[in-house]
């Protein structure tokens, strides 16, 4: 019960940061995502530098834009 | 949310065959009251939940700690037969619509004479029954960790609340115990990966973009290297807390594994050291004997003559008396009177009748004068004898208290290390010795690693201060970089997505505290009469907890028990609502430390808090006055009532 309340706030911080940085909000949310879905003990430096290349990429574009 | 519909308890101390069923009448509150006078067994009834639960009994008196944990009317029919037999506690429960059996037992052999029952198995068991019917069984190891799904075991203080022992509450370990919990149940833990995990990947950046310039490089390798060395050091004091945790868990499972069981070591250290003073003693005795023996040895003749003397000093004295003791003369004297004729003393001469007197007189006088002179000879030598013997009567009463002294002291003795003795016997005293030796083990353990944890801590702050220092450098030196702009964006991109997941990591942490923090202070000001008194609830950082007086001064420490009662309840109350462990609250002595309004404020509270959760209460007759019944009877589901059967000593209920 209070996992699913604390998740619900979790999900609100992420949609204030959506609304404030588009880019950051979505790039945590799939962060908090894999985080959720594979537990403590995996792989994560090569997936966290991809996305990140990736979210710079798009935040390169946008900051130009 | 959790609730308990049934306990059953069997052969567990003064519960003999006991089962209670909490059953929740639709129209009135999930309150349940049992009532019981001081020693029927409700401090007990909450020993045995938390022995189901966690197998400790924290509310255990210390004079019940040596008493076995198995009914006593059991082990004495038994006694004689010689026989196995069980101590089990089974608690129904519910979560919803998920059912759940705790089951715990002990199985203890009785062999034929003995009082002390010796443990042979322990078993404990969570049957976990879904909504759809199918029911899983945790055994032992997987139900001791599935209990704290439940009701975590550090936190069981706020599930289980003692009203005697309020002082307990809010102690700086417990602080970061439920600070821990708190964190883990609010999914900050997840956070703290990713905050952790994105440093990382930032570094890496940093890293690459110092390649790029050799002073950037060296700076960035200092810092590297306290950011390593904090990195370690944390490692360090984390595994050191962790360690510290452990050990301290250790030690209290294994202290209370060993409650009601002797120490071994302990216990044949004292018999050692019984048997080395009843040694000493007994070598005194001997002694004393020896003395006796030769003193009686050296007076035997003077025994034996004893009347003897006293009969000649009783014929010296007599003739003393009677004046018949010659008197002391010169024979050469009285030979010249009777040779000249003349008697000087009476200056003339002597007839032949006179001469013939004197003769015989002198005759007479040698014999007599002999006998005084042998019997004053012997007068004074016999007395010194019998002077001898009266200082011996003096002395052997003095042995013979001494040995008097010394023999009871060592019956004594005797006594004390045969009881000690049979306390040994009938346990495994391998066993409990190693266990004595591993909780000894663990509390060591504990202090080492607390030194770790302390010393790592101040390390840390240093380390600290001069990475600062570097990072100082770093960046003065990057103002100046105008290459690497592409790995430049991304550090800053990490460096912006880490800033958004710790302010939403503190937003949380914070907003979690502040809800522990006002509804502790709704409940507290709900439940106090002299509301004026108190200004303030504060709960900081790491969780201590704290009430502020209306002068602005921290006061809890200071407060009366009646006001530290119902803060450390408004804050139980508080942390089942945020820490989503909303489970029942049972709470013995609930108003003992109270009186007055306190009394209908707290009625009043557990009547509106029993509309939505379990609450299970357990009076003293004294305490459920009529302020309380009158508020709480229309609305309690059950009343019970705890009685003892004196001439079995043993618990049974009564529902009212």
């Amino acid at each position: 019960m209070q996992l699913r309340r604390v998740n619900k706030k979790i999900k609100d911080h992420l949609e204030e940061i959506r609304e404030e940085d588009e880019l950051i909000g979505k790039f945590l949310d799939e962060l908090i995502k894999r985080e959720s879905a594979r537990g403590k003990n995996w792989h994560y430096k090569n997936e966290y530098l991809k996305l990140i290349s990736k979210a710079t990429e798009e935040w390169e574009n946008d900051v130009e834009y | 949310m959790l609730s308990i519909d049934k306990i059953e308890i069997k052969n567990y101390r003064q519960y003999r065959d006991f089962e209670i069923t909490f059953d929740n009448n639709p129209s009135k509150n999930n309150l349940h009251i049992i009532i019981g006078a001081n020693d029927t067994g409700k401090t007990n009834l909450l020993n045995a939940i938390n022995w189901c639960l966690y197998e400790e009994e924290p509310h255990l008196g210390k004079n019940k700690e040596e008493m076995p944990i198995l009914n006593t009317n059991t082990i004495n029919e038994k006694m004689n037969k010689g026989a196995e037999l069980e101590v089990q506690v089974k608690i129904y429960a519910r979560d919803e619509d998920h059912k759940l059996k705790f089951i715990r037992n002990h199985k203890y052999a009785l062999h034929k004479g003995n009082k002390n029952p010796v443990l042979q198995d322990r078993d404990y068991k969570i049957l976990h029954t879904y909504p759809s019917g199918n029911t899983e069984i945790y055994p032992k190891e997987d139900a001791e960790e599935m209990v704290n799904q439940f009701i975590p075991k550090h936190l069981r203080k706020f599930f289980f609340f003692d009203g005697e022992e309020i002082k307990t509450y809010f102690k700086s370990e417990l602080a970061s115990q439920i600070k821990k919990h708190v964190f883990d149940l609010s999914n900050i833990d997840l956070l703290e990966r990713v905050e952790e995990r994105l440093t990382k990947c930032h570094k890496d950046i940093r890293r690459d973009i110092s390649k790029l310039n050799p002073k950037l490089e060296r700076i960035e390798k200092e810092l590297a290297g306290f950011e390593k060395k904090i990195e370690n050091l944390e490692n360090m004091r984390d595994k050191a807390e962790e360690q510290m945790e452990k050990a301290e868990e250790k030690y209290e499972e294994l202290k209370n594994k060993l409650r009601g069981m002797p120490d071994p070591d302990d216990i044949q250290e004292q018999i050692d050291s019984l048997v080395e003073k009843r040694d000493k003693r007994r070598e005194k005795l001997s002694k004393y004997i020896k003395e006796k023996n030769e003193l009686l040895l050296g007076h035997v003749i003077s025994f034996s003559v004893y009347p003897a003397w006293e009969n000649v000093l009783d014929i010296i004295r007599k003739k003393r008396e009677n004046k018949e003791l010659p008197p002391p003369y010169d024979p050469e004297e009285v030979q010249k009177i009777i040779d000249e004729g003349y008697c000087r003393l009476c200056q003339r001469e002597l007839d032949s009748d006179s001469i013939g007197d004197v003769k015989n007189l002198m005759n007479t006088l040698k014999i007599d004068s002999k006998l005084n002179k042998e019997l004053q000879s012997m007068e004074l030598p016999i007395k010194t004898k019998m002077n001898t013997i009266k200082g011996f009567k003096k002395k052997i009463k003095k042995i013979n208290s001494s040995i008097n002294d010394y023999e009871e002291d060592i019956e004594e003795l005797n006594e004390e290390i045969f009881k000690l003795e049979e306390k040994l016997k009938g346990h495994d005293n391998e066993k409990i010795a190693e266990l004595h030796k591993d909780k000894e083990e663990w509390k060591e353990i504990f202090k080492d690693k607390s030194q770790t944890y302390h010393d790592a801590k101040a390390e840390i702050k240093v380390a600290k201060r001069e990475k600062k220092k570097r990072e100082e450098k770093l960046d003065k030196e990057r103002e100046k970089e105008d290459k690497a702009d592409y790995l430049n964006l991304q550090e800053d991109f990490t460096k912006e997505a880490i800033d958004y997941v710790v302010k939403m990591k503190k937003s949380i942490m914070d907003d979690t505290r502040y809800q522990l923090e006002s509804l502790t202070k709704k409940y507290f000001f709900d439940l106090i009469w002299k509301k004026e008194t108190y200004k303030n609830v504060k709960i900081d950082e790491n969780y201590n907890v704290d009430l502020i007086h209306k002068d602005g001064y921290s006061c809890y420490g200071t407060a009366g028990a009646a006001v530290r009662q119902f803060f450390a309840l408004s804050f139980t109350l508080a942390l089942h609502k945020i820490s989503g462990f909303d489970a029942q609250l049972i709470i013995d002595t609930p108003v003992g430390r109270t009186s007055g309004r306190h009394r209908k404020n707290l009625a009043d509270t557990m009547k509106q808090v029993s509309e939505n959760k379990q609450i299970i209460l357990l009076f003293t007759p004294d305490e459920y006055d009529k302020k309380i019944s009158k508020r709480l009877d229309p609305v309690a589901s059950n009343r019970f009532k705890l009685k003892m059967i004196e001439e079995e000593n043993e618990t049974n209920l009564e529902e009212l």
